[in-house]
């Protein structure tokens, strides 16, 4: 393959990725707003992060779980936000820049951040949730997975990754300098 | 500036102009231009030699550090 057809190649996977990326934002910000108003799917969520929703909760617990769940969201949305925007900068032709290298590394960060915020909030979750009950029973939870792990490891390289882009990004302005 | 480029004394005194220079040595003539009045950061190893070829001279020719 050319080099022109290759570049043409991933001008045309990256428009798809944009288009991709701000789909599965609009499809996550609905999830969490439904997640947020349906007690249901809130337990559903919660047991899928290894917290248990028992019994009854009431509106302050629901708002309390719900708040908690707000930064995660945040991450994944902001770590959307950069990836769509370096996909359409891909799209452009724009393959080397300083904002793309802080750009990979604002990502990087969300990626290493997500796995925290989560750990924390699944814990913090756990408390509220099991806040009143009779004594004995009340529970804290910390759940970390493996991928939870590979994602904060990912973040690490991608925070590497953004910093060499931008590094590499000087010396080529340096180097356009010199003649 | 303590490093003076003195390419446009050297094409005077060779009778040649800047585009030809550029055009003999390989690079544009907006980048001659800046490399005369001085406006870059640094002169490629490789460029001074082709300058030095064409107008047959040394780098100390062109080049001139001045106490500021």
């Amino acid at each position: 393959m050319t080099p022109l057809a290759q570049s043409e190649r991933i001008r045309r996977i990256a428009a798809t990725m944009s288009v991709a990326t701000i789909v599965v934002a609009v499809l996550l910000a609905g999830a969490g707003v439904y997640v947020a108003v349906d007690l249901s799917a809130l337990s559903t969520a919660l047991r899928s992060a290894g917290v248990e929703l028992a019994g009854t909760t009431g509106a302050v617990a629901h708002a309390l779980i719900v708040a908690l769940g707000l930064p995660a969201m945040g991450l994944i949305l902001w770590s959307l936000w950069n990836a769509f925007w370096l996909f359409r900068a891909y799209q452009s032709g724009d393959v080397v820049s300083v904002e793309i290298g802080r750009r990979i590394r604002a990502m990087g960060i969300a990626l290493l951040a997500f796995p925290v915020v989560t750990t924390l909030t699944g814990m913090l979750s756990s408390i509220v949730v099991s806040w009143g009950a009779a004594e004995g029973s009340g529970r804290i939870v910390v759940s970390v997975s493996s991928e939870s792990v590979i994602m904060a490891i990912t973040g690490a390289m991608l925070i590497l990754v953004g910093w060499s882009m931008v590094e590499a990004t000087r010396i080529a302005e340096e180097n356009r300098q010199f003649v | 500036m303590a490093i003076v480029v003195n390419l446009d004394v050297v094409l005077a005194r060779r009778k040649m102009r800047s585009k030809e220079l550029a055009e003999r040595i390989g690079i544009t003539e907006a980048n001659v231009s800046l490399l005369k009045s001085g406006k870059v950061k640094g002169v490629r190893f490789d460029t001074l030699e082709r300058i030095c070829e064409v107008l047959d001279c040394q780098p100390g020719d062109i080049l001139e550090w001045r106490r500021d």
